[in-house]
């Protein structure tokens, strides 16, 4: 039987609701009583309207399209797809942790901001940064939030110069484009032969110009920085500050902090490292912690503790200024103070172990099939040069859309942008040996496949709820609102 | 000398058996894992982690109720607190289908083939918010209201390519602030316009004298801060060319006419009003809608409909141009992680309650309201603040502190109003409460609260 594919709307039945509110006698104020005649909606909202049970199984059959976690495995590069611990769902679900109003008074409030200064102490502890902010919404949120936090640095000074952002090639895209949104050009610096950042190649293009140098380390290749040292000192002398992506840290909890690094400022990405679930893109959150020079500068409110008693400050006369509403994804933040109070430090340091471990696993095994451009070993991750699969007829893209068929999640592919065919692989602690192994042989027998027919694998996937779908056709004829389309 | 001296390491969520980690150091070519960590500096490494061990899941879910007792637990409260977060009631059946391990815990929709899940639910969802406010296009979430706003002043200097945005002083406050940290990077000169001392509305005179060649355009509440609704038809007739934004409450929109509809450009908002728990103002949901002309310029994940290779109806992410992933440092937005799952929970919601069911249940909101504030308005020591129409929530003036309002309220197992004063530094807004009423306030608490209020005096 072919899957129902109807939209919500289309199962809409005039007449039928799936919720009632209580029977209760409310005055009948008509609406031209309240309102001013023009302001009156003249024609409803075309929502659906459903039974209870049709909106249960419509969404609970959307669910059954989607890849996830739970089921299966998912080695996204730079995404840190780890397990998300039941637990902390559990936690956040706490009626007392949950039903808060963002403007209760302080005092009614200590056990959460308890929660919060807890998570804030320890993400110190964990970085080695002298104090952080748990405002940023998500990791490009907390990138803003730290070039900002450097423009204003350098505008206490009096430096007004500076005016460039140095940015590996091999950076996360959210890097340029969080420069290039704070008001600054972006400079890119070319990765050495190594895959680690050409320092030669920063010294001629650092000097007083420059506000800041983003890195993330280890890099999006999975190799470890090695020059840090020295570029944190090419930073410093020239005046710069030093930005941490934090995206890779899954690979270093316990065993270097981006703090001893000489890093000035970093994000964290609660939704990767701290095991967060992702939600189809979102809520994540991305908390900033920053060295001293930078405290003045924090964003709106940061919670202090005083004499045993939690309150939340908003009185930083040189604070950037508010980042976004209330306190944070709260929500999130729960989950991941959860989640580290139950794996410990040496939890957080054994999860980097094996995140480690398994990563050159299957780098090792893998090595085998594709050429692996850079370094010997790697971190948490790697990458892989696809362009071996071409013999085969095939391309990066093939592999990917085939091992769909086979229920794994591909790695992240083409990215990044300095390896040819790049599939850039990570699979995190949490994926046991055997599933590894798996992965492994899937992607040797989709090999075979192609060696036999490389149409059949150019046209993969098969059993997946949509095949290869019409990206030209989506982005020309564009359709995004089923009324407007309809109404045409 | 390792801290950790010859402690086991903790192995929470870690599958591996013994065997297996020995095979695979084997496989890799190493003793030890230690030596996967060569490349980190050695006069740099930490030893070890100053946190406490790890927890026993009972031991954590004790600790965390703990704290939880410690926190003043709104459900069974009268809440007459809003200021952007509402108690609402939420629907039972929402909870289970959206904490389903497949919505959760999936990644942003890369693979359309196998997220087919939650590119249809986002495609609808973006259907059901183009209705609302009326307008043509809607992305699938952004962080929250105050982002939202500020994303809406970035697009619109970039689409009039002019560097000065006008916003009203009855705007969020904390929506304000958003917006000027954001305008720092760009260089946007930010300027409120006021709104009129009686009615609590934008003065339009004052539009008029501010608006000149270099501004690209406005945002309103609607309603506003004060909980007034703004006439937008009238806005927009003082100025045809400006970009119009209006940050709106969207549940308000299923009985006040959609600003798409008024002549607003792009409309924001605050969705948390649609199955959204409380969560101290975390779990928020931006929404952002625009014209379809501006499309292009639009911040965020915007899913298209299109066909698969056997022409069967697929959706997928669109316009990815814009996005930072590939266009880099020329990207609309730094925009990434989104609020997607609170726009499952806000889709679930919307199509729980339906068409009739969210005017059921905002006319609910704002009829009580306006029980409410007759009475208020009738006691000595109060008045309504504004004389303009409101939806579900409305500014009143005390003879008291507001502080003392809310400390006598607590007492009752009441939460509100909201004093203003606390969230604007304003000298002549300390005597000021923000009172919101929602279906969940059940006519009885209602009544109980009037009394209270009238008690005090």
């Amino acid at each position: 039987m072919r899957r129902d594919d109807r939209l919500v709307f289309e199962k809409s039945q005039a007449g039928k609701r799936g919720y009632y509110l209580p029977n209760e006698k409310i005055p009948e104020y008509r609406l031209n009583e309240m309102f001013e005649e023009d302001t009156i909606r003249q024609e409803a909202a075309g929502l659906p309207e459903l039974s209870e049970v049709e909106v249960v199984r419509h969404y609970t059959n959307l669910s059954k399209l989607n890849h996830s976690i739970d089921n299966g495995f998912y080695p996204l590069g730079s995404c840190t797809m780890k397990y998300n611990p039941k637990l902390n769902e559990t936690v956040a679900a706490i009626g007392g942790l949950k039903n808060l109003h963002p403007y209760q008074p302080p005092e009614t409030i200590q056990g959460s901001l308890e929660l919060m200064y807890y998570l804030q102490e320890a993400l110190k502890e964990i970085s080695g940064m002298d104090e952080v902010s748990l405002q940023p919404a998500a990791g490009a949120h907390g990138e803003f939030t730290g070039i900002s936090l450097i423009r204003a640095y350098h505008d206490d000074r009096g430096d007004h110069k500076r005016k460039k952002v140095i940015v590996p090639d091999s950076a996360h895209g959210t890097n340029p484009a969080t420069a290039a949104m704070c008001g600054y050009k972006v400079v890119e610096v070319k990765s050495n032969q190594n895959g680690t950042l050409d320092v030669q190649a920063l010294k001629e293009k650092i000097g007083d110009d420059v506000a800041a140098i983003m890195l993330t380390n280890p890099n999006t290749l999975g190799l470890f920085e090695r020059d840090i040292l020295e570029i944190q000192k090419v930073a410093h002398d020239n005046g710069a500050l030093l930005y941490y992506d934090g995206a890779n840290m899954n690979a270093i909890m316990g065993k270097i902090r981006p703090g001893d690094m000489g890093f000035d400022v970093m994000h964290f990405n609660l939704h990767k490292t701290f095991s967060t679930p992702h939600g189809m893109g979102g809520p994540g959150s991305g908390p900033v912690g920053v060295k001293k020079c930078l405290i003045p500068f924090l964003p709106k409110p940061v919670i202090k503790k005083e004499k045993g008693t939690y309150n939340i400050d908003n009185n930083i006369p040189k604070s950037i200024g508010k980042l976004r509403t209330f306190f944070g994804n709260y929500n999130v933040l729960i989950r991941a103070a959860a989640y580290i109070m139950t794996m410990g430090g040496d939890g957080l340091e054994s999860a980097s172990d094996y995140a480690v471990l398994n990563a050159n696993y299957l780098r090792a095994k893998l090595e085998k099939i594709f050429k692996i451009p850079y370094g010997t070993k790697c971190m948490h991750e790697f990458v892989a040069d696809g362009s071996t699969l071409e013999e085969y007829g095939i391309k990066t893209m093939d592999l990917a859309k085939a091992l769909l068929d086979y229920g794994v999640h591909p790695p992240t592919v083409y990215f990044p942008l300095i390896v040819h065919e790049a599939m850039m692989i990570e699979p995190t602690e949490t994926e046991t040996k055997e599933t590894l192994d798996y992965f492994v042989q899937t992607i040797g027998k989709i090999i075979e496949r192609a060696k036999q027919d490389k149409t059949t694998i150019q046209h993969a996937p098969y059993n997946t709820p949509v095949r290869r779908l019409d990206e030209v056709k989506a982005n020309k004829e564009i359709d995004c609102n089923f009324y407007s389309e309809k109404k045409k | 000398m390792n801290q950790r001296g010859g402690k086991k390491l903790g192995k929470r969520y870690i599958p591996h058996t013994e065997d297996e980690i020995r095979e695979m150091l084997n496989t890799i070519g190493v003793s030890n894992m230690k030596e996967l960590f060569v490349e980190l500096p050695s006069e740099k490494r930490v030893d070890c982690l100053r946190l406490k061990s790890g927890m026993a899941e009972a031991d954590l879910m004790r600790k965390m109720l703990e704290l939880s007792e410690r926190n003043t637990n709104l459900e069974n409260y009268s809440v007459f607190m809003g200021g952007g977060i509402y108690k609402h009631l939420i629907p039972y059946a929402i909870q289970s289908v959206v904490e389903r391990g497949e919505f959760l815990t999936a990644y942003t929709p890369y693979q359309a083939e196998v997220s087919q899940g939650s590119l249809q639910m986002f495609y609808e969802f973006q259907t059901m918010i183009a209705e609302l406010t009326g307008l043509e296009v809607a992305n699938s979430s952004m962080y929250d209201g105050g982002t939202a706003a500020a994303e809406a002043m970035l697009m619109s200097c970039n689409v009039k390519r002019k560097n000065k945005y006008l916003v009203s002083k009855a705007l969020h406050p904390e929506y304000i602030e958003v917006m000027k940290t954001y305008a720092k990077g760009p260089g946007i000169e930010i300027e409120g316009v006021d709104y009129d001392d009686q009615t609590g509305m934008l003065d339009l005179e004052d539009l008029k004298k501010k608006v000149d060649q270099d501004t690209a355009g406005v945002m309103v509440g609607y309603p506003n801060f004060f909980g007034v609704i703004e006439n937008i038809s009238r806005i927009r007739a003082i100025n045809d060319k400006l970009l119009l934004g209006v940050s709106v409450n969207p549940l308000a929109l299923s009985i006040l006419e959609a600003p798409g509809k008024m002549g607003a450009d792009i409309v924001t908002g605050e969705a948390q009003p649609f199955g959204g728990s409380l969560y101290l103002g975390g779990m928020s949901l931006g929404i952002f809608a625009s014209k379809r002309k501006y499309i292009r310029k639009m911040p965020g994940r915007i899913i298209g409909q299109t066909v698969d290779e056997d022409g069967n109806r697929g959706f997928s992410m669109i316009l990815q141009t814009r996005e930072q992933h590939i266009r880099r440092g020329k990207a609309t937005s730094n925009i990434c992680s989104n609020h997607a799952h609170n726009a499952l929970v806000a889709s679930m919601y919307l199509s729980l309650v339906g068409k009739t069911g969210l005017k059921k249940i905002a006319l609910n909101c704002a009829r009580k309201a306006h029980y409410l504030a007759e009475k208020i308005d009738r006691m000595d020591r109060y008045s309504m603040r504004f004389n303009a129409p409101f939806f579900n929530e409305f500014t009143i003036d005390s003879q008291f502190d507001p502080d003392y309002i809310q400390e006598k309220m607590q007492k009752e197992k009441i939460m509100g109003p909201l004093p203003i004063g606390k969230i604007t530094d304003r000298k002549d807004m300390q005597n000021l409460s923000l009172v919101a009423v929602t279906e969940a306030n059940r006519m009885e608490e209602i009544n109980f609260f009037a009394a209270k209020l009238e008690e005090l005096l």
